[in-house]
């Protein structure tokens, strides 16, 4: 090619770089960026045979190790620290294990509903103490429901059993008490939280859609009809007389939608 | 920016996080790991770069959009067994490309030259935008124009301006073949532009 024309073809390469480079719509950018966020979580492969064995130590190995490291980091600085804190990824890490070493999902789903119920304390501890500190610790909240979200689509693919059902009306009941203090404390957050209390309650809400939804439940066959039938001690759906009002009922408005 | 440094005051699906270069191995054996604010640092970085390989590489801004989706996705469910050494715009070119594939594989013929001029755009936003967009569309229609190969040559190494080393890593040829083809590749498209524009 003549050195004439490769010049040419060199200016026509730098023009179609610059009126070729747009940008995704930003509609698009927001949407699956929320999307993804909200996915449910991805678990690893899990190989089987002798790989499977070995692998399956993982869990007691990490719980072992994560025991060592809360022993020499201070355990109680872990144990109190808050989102944002840096010793919280050793309480997070102590969580993971506890998930992990779970014996079966309805366990892992109980030990989830705790998490969920630890960021939620969090979260509105925050907000008196440490407003800066919000949007960390609303993400960490998003998280715990991202978990227990995805524990929960897991155990209701499972075959029933009554422990199974009993854990999903614990989370069931703990989710529509989160919705109801995530509204009352957006109500007295300022404007630039909403988002994120809005996310966090939306996630809620899913987890409640779900549970709701599932097989025993909503009148569906297999709901215990006795109060206290579903072994669920202390949970509002076991009152007599029903729920009481903005608890374990479907999900009201948020305040603060558009 | 760094790894550590992710704005965790930023509200989802707001501006996006700005990430150095550095940080992004870290963010990738985070997103790994399952941390998902890791994953969408990383899906800030690389969004319009996916995007505009699949605009470029389909018929429509709505295929686009679906494709770019749909590559997210699935690097997000195949984020387990991401290799960490591997850049991260690489992974997500490597599905793309599949999802692009199997998009033109099931399509009908594209959309002509003449169909993308005569369909101006209906975009929002100022006249400026909207000629731009118009502007990247004739491309669309004049790249589609070329051979597959020519096609992936052209956007990732003219519109992206990634180098010819990394262009054969992504398309698997060997770097004097990407050299080669480039060249009649951009001449074939200067000629379909110059054909096409309105007298």
């Amino acid at each position: 090619m003549k050195e004439q024309d490769t010049a040419a073809l060199d200016a026509f390469a730098r023009e179609i770089a610059g009126y070729g480079r747009l940008a995704a719509p930003p509609a698009l950018r927001a949407r699956l960026r929320g999307a993804l966020l909200a996915a449910p979580a991805v678990l690893p492969h899990r190989p089987s045979g002798f790989g499977a064995r070995l692998l399956s130590l993982r869990p007691v190995l990490a719980g072992i190790v994560v025991l060592a490291l809360v022993a020499g980091a201070g355990g109680s600085a872990a144990a109190s620290s808050l989102p944002g804190d840096p010793a919280f990824a050793v309480k997070r890490a102590v969580e993971a294990a506890q998930v992990a070493l779970a014996s079966d999902d309805a366990t892992r789903l109980d030990v989830l509903v705790a998490q969920a119920d630890r960021r939620l304390g969090d979260l509105q501890t925050i907000a008196t103490t440490r407003p800066a500190a919000l949007a960390t610790a609303t993400d960490e909240y998003e998280g715990a429901v991202s978990r227990l979200d995805a524990a929960l689509t897991n155990t209701l693919a499972q075959a029933p059993t009554a422990a199974r059902a009993a854990a999903v009306a614990r989370a069931t009941a703990a989710s529509a008490e989160h919705i109801a203090e995530l509204q009352a404390l957006a109500a007295r957050l300022p404007a630039q939280a909403q988002p994120g209390i809005q996310r966090a309650i939306e996630a809620q809400q899913a987890v409640h859609g779900k549970s709701g939804n599932a097989p025993g439940r909503n009148g569906n066959p297999g709901r215990p009809q006795t109060p206290g039938a579903s072994g669920v001690p202390g949970r509002p759906s076991d009152l007599p007389g029903g729920p009481p009002p903005g608890r374990a009922g479907p999900p009201t408005g948020v305040p603060g939608r558009p | 920016m760094g790894a550590d440094e992710l704005n965790r005051n930023a509200p989802i699906g707001d501006r996006p996080v700005h990430v150095d270069a550095a940080a992004e191995p870290d963010l990738a054996r985070q997103a790994a790991a399952g941390d998902r604010r890791a994953f969408a640092a990383l899906y800030d970085r690389h969004l319009d770069a996916v995007y505009r390989y699949a605009f470029y590489r389909l018929r429509t801004d709505a295929e686009a959009s679906d494709v770019t989706s749909e590559v997210f996705h699935r690097a997000l469910a195949a984020m387990p067994k991401y290799e960490p050494r591997r850049p991260f715009l690489a992974f997500l070119y490597g599905i793309a490309r599949h999802v692009v594939a199997d998009r033109l594989h099931d399509a009908a013929p594209h959309a002509s030259f003449e169909d993308a001029i005569a369909h101006p755009s209906d975009a929002p936003g100022p006249a400026e935008t909207a000629a731009r967009l118009d502007d990247a569309r004739r491309l669309r229609a004049a790249i589609a124009k070329l051979t597959p190969l020519q096609q992936e040559i052209v956007i990732l190494r003219f519109i992206e301006e990634r180098s010819s080393k990394e262009v054969a890593a992504l398309t698997g040829k060997p770097e004097s073949t990407i050299r080669g083809i480039q060249m009649r590749a951009l001449a074939a498209l200067r000629e379909l532009l110059t054909e096409g524009a309105p007298r």
